[in-house]
Formats: C-alpha cells, sequence, structure tokens
C-alpha cells in the first residue's frame, strides 16, 4: 500500500488569501473551492440571505437564465454559492467544478470564466434598477420569504433536524450550537443596507483560502487570484473552537411525529495537537463506531438488531465526540446504555488487539484511497491546515501503524458524558 | 474465459476488455492506470420488482415485496464467517445495493485486492440461508425501512406511484413494507437466490491499475462453473396498470408536498434504445425546468416554484415516468401552473442553440463523471445490467436531434397520463 508524499502547494496570491494546491493531471475533472471565513456573528443572517439574492445575477449575467446558460457554454461547468456554520467560523463557499484541460476540444477554456463568473455574482453584484437601489426589492422580498420557508422545512427532514438540536442543545451557550443564519426573526429583520455591509465584509475582511483539487491548473488560478483580491483588505481574526467540560449528564427528548427515533449522545474530550495523539484519537473513535467494524455496530446492530446503522463521529476542529443511531424510541435507554458500557470498556481495558488491527486496516485503506479522490484529498489537507497540522498521509500512516493499545486507550479516556438527546414521537 | 471484445474511446480515454466464461458470466476489465485503488463491482438483474417468477422446473413462485433486499442482506451474513468481519480485516471499503430492478454489491480498495475480490466472488456465488438467520436480520431491516418512510419524498414518490401504477410492483419500494418485511422466510430468499443468482445473469466490472491477463488468471477458480438456469420473471404489465388522478395523505410536514406524475407508455425494451431515450429524456427536462430555462425562470419570478422543485425521468423494461415536485402552499394551483407551463413550452419549438448548449454541457458531465476507479466500475456495470453499449453515452449524445426532443415532450406530457400525489401538512 503507498500513501501520498505529497506536500501541497501554498501561495499567498494577496493580503489574507491562502492559496493550497493538491492538484493531479489524472483527474478529468479540476475543483476550486474559494472558502471565506468570518466568526459567526451579527451578519450571518444578512449573509445567508445575500448569497440567495446574488444568485438571482450578476452585473454581467442580469438573470439565474443567463448565469446558468453561460456555465453550460462552458461545458458544463458548474458553481455553488453556500453558507455553512464550519465549528465555530461562518463560512460563505463558492465551490466551482469544470472539465480539465486536456479533455477539452482544442483551444477551449473553462477555468477562468468560470472563475469570473462564479465569483462575479459576489463582486459585481446585479443592482436594483430603481436609483440608489442596492438589490432588486422584488428579488430580495422573494429570496427571504423563499429561506423562511426553507427554515421552517427543516423538520420535514427528521435526522437533519435531530442533528442540528442535538448541537444547539448541547451547545447552547457556545459558538458551535449557533445556526448559521441565526434565526428566521433574524432572517426577517435583514436590510438591504445590511445585505451590502455583509457582502463588503465578505470581500473585505473575511479569511480566504483557495483550495484547488483534482485537474485544475494552479498557476491560472493564481494569477486570477492575484488580480480579483487586488484591494485593501482588513482580515478579522478568528477565535479558537472554545473548550467546556459538563458538571453532569443532561437528557433532553424533544418530539415531532416521526416513525423512526434519533438518538444522539455527545461527549467532551480534548482534541490533541501530536499527530500520534491525533491518530490514536481517531483509531479509539474508530474502535467505538468508526463503522461496521466498530464495537456499538457489532453490538447494537449485529447482536441486538436494535438499529439499522449507529456511527461515532468527532467534530473537527470542536472538542466533541458523538454517537448517533436511528433507533425504536423504546430502545432507547437500552442502546444508551450500551453505548456507555462500551466507553467505559474501552477506557478501562482498552482495545483488544483484534479491534486495532481492523481500525489500522480501516484507517490505512482511507488514507491511500485518498490519492484517487480530488475531494477527500481537498478535505485532508485543507483540514491539516485549518488544524496546523503539516502531515501527508504518508506521515499520518506512519504514525497510525505505530499506535500501541495503550496510547489507544489513553485517548480513549476522559470522555466527559455531556447529552443523550432523543427526538421522538411522543408518547 | 474468453475474451469477447476490447473496446476503446478515445474522448474518454478509457479502454474496456469484455470477457464471458462458458456459464455465461461477463466481465468488464478496465485499466485505470496510476490509481491507487481498485474497485469491483458485482451485481445481477434482480430487484424489489421482481416478486413473481417461475423456476427452470416449472414451479410458479410469488414472494413478499421487499425480498430481493432482504436477500441482500442476508448474503452479507455469508457462509463461514460474516462478511461485514472478512472485509474490515482487509480495510476495504464495501456495500450493496438494491434498486427496483438491480442488486449490486461492490468494494473499493488500496490493498489487498485479490483478498477482497474472493471475499465478494465467495459471498455472492455462496451464501448460506437459514430460517435463524433470516430472523435475526429482521429488526435491523424494519429499522431501513422506518428510515425511509420519514421521509416525505420517499412517502411522496410511492403515494404517486401508488396513483400511475394499479398492480405494478412500482406501488412499493424495493425495502418493501413493513408488513411484508415481518412474514420473509428462508424459503422465500432461497427460491430468489436460486431463480436468479446463476451465472448467466451475473455481471463484474473491474477497475484499477493491473494488468488485464493476470485478472483473468486471478478471476478463473473464483468464478462459479456451474450452468444453472435462470428462473423466468413474471413481469408486470407494462401498458395495461396505469391509472391517472389525484391522491391526498396527511403527512408530518410543514406545507404541502407536490409530486406530479407523467407515465410514459413507450418504454423500449432494448438496451440501447432506453438509454438514447434516457438521454433525450434528460435534454428535455433540462430544457424544460434546468436553470438555463426561461420557462423554469418565468415559473420561479411568478414564485410558483422554489428551490425544491424538481424534475426527473425513470424507467425501466415495464415502466417508465418522469416526476416533477415541490413544495407550495396551494397544490391545485401548483399542478395547474407546472401542466399548463408544460404545454406551452411543447407549443413552443425549442430553440436549436438552446439545444446545442444543453448538449454541450451534457458531453461535460459524461467526461467527468469517469473520475475514479469506482466511478467507472460502477458506470460500466450499469450499462452491463441494461443491456446498452459500454461508454456509448456520448456517441448517443452527438446522434440526438432537436426533433427527437421535440417529439419526447408531444409524447410525454399528455393529461392522459397524468398523476398528482399530494402529502398535506396534518394540522391543516
Amino acid at each position: 500500500m503507498s500513501f501520498l508524499q505529497t506536500i501541497p502547494e501554498f501561495h499567498s496570491p494577496a493580503n489574507g488569501v491562502t492559496l493550497l494546491g493538491i492538484t493531479d493531471q489524472r483527474f478529468k475533472r479540476g475543483v476550486v473551492q474559494i472558502l471565506f471565513e468570518l466568526p459567526l456573528d451579527a451578519s450571518r443572517a444578512a449573509r445567508s440571505l445575500l448569497l440567495d439574492v446574488l444568485e438571482q445575477g450578476s452585473a454581467q449575467f442580469p438573470d439565474q437564465t443567463s448565469l446558468a446558460r453561460e456555465s453550460q457554454n462552458l461545458f458544463g461547468a458548474s458553481c455553488e454559492l453556500y453558507t455553512e456554520r464550519s465549528c465555530e467560523s461562518h463560512i460563505v463557499g463558492i465551490h466551482i467544478s469544470c472539465l480539465g484541460e486536456q479533455f477539452l476540444p482544442s483551444g477551449e477554456e473553462v477555468l477562468v470564466p468560470i472563475l469570473d463568473l462564479a465569483t462575479g455574482i459576489l463582486f459585481e453584484p446585479l443592482r436594483g434598477q430603481g436609483a440608489g437601489e442596492l438589490f432588486e426589492t422584488k428579488y430580495l422580498e422573494r429570496e427571504r420569504k423563499n429561506l423562511l420557508d426553507m427554515l421552517d422545512e427543516r423538520k420535514d427532514d427528521r435526522g437533519e433536524y435531530a442533528s442540528e438540536r442535538f448541537k444547539s442543545v448541547m451547545c447552547a451557550d457556545e459558538e458551535y450550537g449557533k445556526l448559521s443564519w441565526e434565526s428566521s426573526e433574524a432572517v426577517a429583520a435583514v436590510t438591504a443596507q445590511q445585505l451590502e455591509d455583509a457582502r463588503l465584509e465578505i470581500i473585505q475582511r473575511a479569511e480566504v483560502t483557495i483550495i484547488c483539487s483534482g485537474s485544475t491548473n494552479v498557476d491560472k488560478v493564481r494569477h486570477w487570484a492575484a488580480q480579483r483580491f487586488d484591494m485593501q483588505r482588513d482580515v478579522i481574526a478568528l477565535a479558537e473552537p472554545s473548550i467546556k467540560f459538563p458538571s453532569a449528564l443532561r437528557h433532553v427528548n424533544e418530539h415531532l411525529e416521526m416513525e423512526q427515533a434519533k438518538l444522539h449522545i455527545g461527549l467532551r474530550l480534548h482534541l490533541p495537537q501530536e499527530i500520534a495523539d491525533r491518530e490514536a484519537l481517531i483509531a479509539a473513535c474508530s474502535i467505538l463506531g468508526g463503522g461496521s467494524h466498530g464495537r456499538l455496530f457489532q453490538k447494537v446492530r449485529e447482536e441486538k438488531s436494535l438499529a439499522y446503522g449507529i456511527y461515532s463521529q468527532m467534530h473537527g476542529r470542536k472538542h466533541i465526540l458523538s454517537v448517533s443511531a436511528g433507533i425504536d424510541a423504546s430502545s432507547a435507554a437500552e442502546v444508551e446504555a450500551e453505548v456507555f458500557k462500551q466507553i467505559d470498556l474501552l477506557a478501562t481495558e482498552g482495545p483488544t488487539a483484534h479491534e486495532i488491527e481492523l481500525s489500522q486496516a480501516n484507517r490505512l485503506n482511507g488514507l491511500a484511497a485518498l490519492a484517487d479522490s480530488p475531494g477527500a484529498m481537498a478535505s485532508f489537507y485543507h483540514g491539516n491546515h485549518v488544524l496546523g497540522l503539516n502531515a501527508t498521509p504518508a506521515i499520518r500512516a506512519e504514525a497510525c501503524q505505530r499506535l500501541t493499545a495503550e496510547q489507544i486507550q489513553q485517548a480513549a479516556t476522559g470522555w466527559q458524558p455531556d447529552l443523550v438527546y432523543l427526538l421522538s414521537a411522543a408518547e | 474465459m474468453k475474451t469477447t471484445r476490447t473496446i476503446k474511446h478515445p474522448q474518454l480515454e478509457e479502454t474496456v476488455h469484455l470477457l464471458e466464461t462458458a456459464n455465461g458470466i461477463q466481465i468488464a476489465l478496465i485499466p485505470t492506470p496510476g490509481f491507487h485503488t481498485t474497485a469491483a463491482h458485482f451485481g445481477l438483474r434482480f430487484g424489489g420488482n421482481d416478486l413473481r417468477f417461475v423456476m427452470p422446473n416449472g414451479d410458479d413462485h410469488q414472494v413478499p415485496t421487499g425480498s430481493a433486499h432482504y436477500l441482500e442482506h442476508k448474503l452479507f451474513e455469508g457462509r463461514e464467517e460474516k462478511v461485514f468481519d472478512r472485509f474490515n480485516r482487509l480495510g476495504a471499503n464495501f456495500n450493496g445495493g438494491t434498486s427496483f430492478c438491480q442488486t449490486t454489491y461492490y468494494f473499493s480498495t488500496a490493498a489487498h485486492f485479490d483478498e477482497c475480490l474472493e471475499v465478494l466472488l465467495d459471498f455472492v456465488q455462496d451464501p448460506l440461508i437459514t430460517e435463524e438467520r433470516v430472523d435475526k436480520e429482521r429488526g435491523i431491516i424494519e429499522q431501513e425501512v422506518r428510515m425511509y418512510q420519514d421521509s416525505p419524498g420517499y412517502r411522496g414518490t410511492f403515494l404517486l406511484h401508488e396513483a400511475m401504477y394499479e398492480s405494478h410492483s412500482m406501488r412499493v419500494g424495493p425495502g418493501g413494507t413493513l408488513e411484508d418485511v415481518a412474514r420473509i422466510n428462508a424459503t422465500d430468499l432461497q427460491r430468489c437466490y436460486d431463480g436468479f443468482y446463476v451465472p448467466q445473469a451475473l455481471r463484474l466490472a473491474i477497475a484499477g491499475d493491473f494488468d488485464v491477463e493476470e485478472m483473468k488468471q486471478k478471476l478463473e477458480p473464483l468464478l462459479r462453473t456451474d450452468d444453472t438456469a435462470i428462473a423466468e420473471r413474471s413481469s408486470d404489465d407494462a401498458t395495461s396498470t396505469r391509472l391517472t388522478g389525484y391522491v391526498e395523505e396527511e403527512f408530518a410536514v410543514t406545507r404541502p408536498y407536490v409530486f406530479i406524475g407523467y407515465a410514459q407508455r413507450e418504454v423500449e425494451a432494448d438496451g440501447q434504445l432506453r438509454l438514447r431515450q434516457r438521454i433525450v429524456a434528460s435534454l428535455l427536462l433540462d430544457l424544460m425546468f434546468g436553470k438555463s430555462s426561461e420557462l423554469r425562470q418565468e415559473l420561479y419570478e411568478a414564485e410558483i416554484i422554489d428551490d425544491s422543485f424538481s424534475a426527473y425521468w425513470s424507467a425501466d423494461e415495464t415502466w417508465g415516468h418522469v416526476i416533477m415536485s415541490g413544495i407550495c402552499d396551494k397544490p391545485q394551483q401548483f399542478v395547474d401552473d407546472i401542466t399548463q407551463a408544460c404545454d406551452k413550452f411543447i407549443a413552443n419549438k425549442i430553440k436549436a442553440s438552446d439545444f446545442e448548449r444543453l448538449r454541450k454541457a451534457a458531453w461535460g458531465g459524461i467526461v467527468s463523471g469517469l473520475q475514479t476507479p469506482s466511478a467507472v466500475a460502477s458506470s460500466v456495470l450499469s450499462s452491463m445490467l441494461a443491456g446498452n453499449e459500454i461508454f456509448s453515452a456520448l456517441d448517443e449524445l452527438q446522434a440526438i436531434s432537436l426533433a427527437d426532443i421535440q417529439t419526447a415532450a408531444e409524447n410525454l406530457f399528455e393529461d392522459s397520463k397524468r398523476a398528482v400525489a399530494v402529502l398535506t401538512p396534518k394540522d391543516k
């Protein structure tokens, strides 16, 4: 098995703009992600609504139809604007995808045109027809209504809603518990001027990371970015994610009409900075519930048939580990007891040699397979960059292979149960 | 095992070597030099719709809904050891899936390919199905079915299928009903296995950085050598069971979910023709409702649709339909406006420039879809199971004319083929 030893290209084409290149001409498609990172502050409702308004057109392409037609002309190149909460930051993202140059007919160019088209939506927006009108009022009000409808409809997706509520309840007084759009009331109150202020803040004050993967030509993106961000930028410094430990385990049961209950169990822990310690924590999480090899899958699904799926996950930079499962509400107590029993056993007795073997096999295959997925490569290297870890997949694999049972057991100790959240039908 | 053909596609930069065993197992080997992972996808044309069949000895069987999906779960039990455990030891990514007409099993791995291939071919070709094993899985499958039942999109789609198909197996999802899952037994599953999991039905696609001759040698001892005959499926009637109408059901949703379906009576039985039909339908729906469509822009600006609106075409030998869906406040108004929009689109001729632009975008989509060994193996297996020429989508795309699209539009959107299903909020 071989692992990528590639060290990504890092460039700084403009103030507050980092370009990360991990490209590979084997791939048929190039992907460029432009991430604008800001605090989860009072502007987030405006940012969320802003993108919906901006997507109606740009100065150059004044409606959705002409925007879409232009990207189709670029051999199906695509761009998508989105906002999301990423750990304790607010991300405004632009995801761009286009055919690699080697697969285009001779003389065709799509990369720079799609970059211009996608960012033109944000940098040169469609203005209102009236004098001094920042945005077309009818578009603003229509998109506001659409966003408010969509926020109301969140409950229709029981799984997503349970996951959102779990984080909001567990981290009620932390940034991590905040909704990326703040609230429906905040969206309802956003003014056109606040939208414009939010737009300018994204362009001028966000920390910008551009990730090039797949068959993207990094030099072209670098030159393009230097021109696009050639301006005075006063970047807002972002705070590190907070750490909080609970005083006692809480149980919260909320109700919605639903067929299958959703259980989430949250635990607090310290995320280590050392590569070896981090790999040990990844192994501990994997042994607990990282897939069909995990204890929870084996005990709760395979032995007791209580769930179709039960998995544990770490939450990026946030010092949280959680377990989630879709279950029959009547078995919630039994599943909860099994989860805590297995966590306790892992911390007190450590993993078995067989469990280490399985988790290593799974992790190593994952690290080796990164090389075949532009998306996974981008995610891995960007995650490393955010965490300040300069480790290639090869270095991570080496650390993983050296792990001992004691290191994994140590990584599993000190996890503090914080919340058992159940979303279920009312009895 | 003999090589039947080698297909090279210069634009896609892909080559596929097609092989066939003496007993009819068809294999596609696609070398992808430079890639770290190798993927194998193994499948057959047997899915949730196959509920009645006649065994080679003449016995007629009817099995409960969800049997194909239940069988897929049971195969993962393995004979001596759970398949999960075997794959997990090797670190592979693996899974299976059951659709209306197909079941597939697959893995992708960066190491231990030979062992993984052995596991895949072993558990699919040599299962052990007992009552005890079947009972043990029931709770897990019930939880899976319950998970789908909470989804408005899933429930609305099948409510619409019930309105479109009177007695067709499309009325129920591949997972089956909870009632049927509760009564499926080992005999049902063994009959399904014996009837359909036979060499002449099995298809295998492998993509990765390997030598074709070496791969053939690896495969040779791992494939079944029996010559068991296949069961004859009692296909649903393709034309006589269609209904139309308007059905409503209360569901735990915030606003009404509306599903408009147009049943397609003339579905191509031939795989290649159906591929062309699929591309035509896809282009047509993009022309009508894609983001570059003026019609969509009009509907969006008039606040008839929002971003929840979607439209897709789906078909197999005995069924085909377009489904358009969205969330709205006034379902009847939504239906009226959308159907009028369809009529208007058909009345206005499609512009050649719009068609050519979408064809160009579709070209990019087809090329870039074949990005990784796993995507390549999956795509090739789909072609093998659907019975169409591998890597022929680009050629079909080039052969389609504007007139084909116009004709499809006129045939698809007839009032007499339309059914509507609405999920209404329970408290309204």
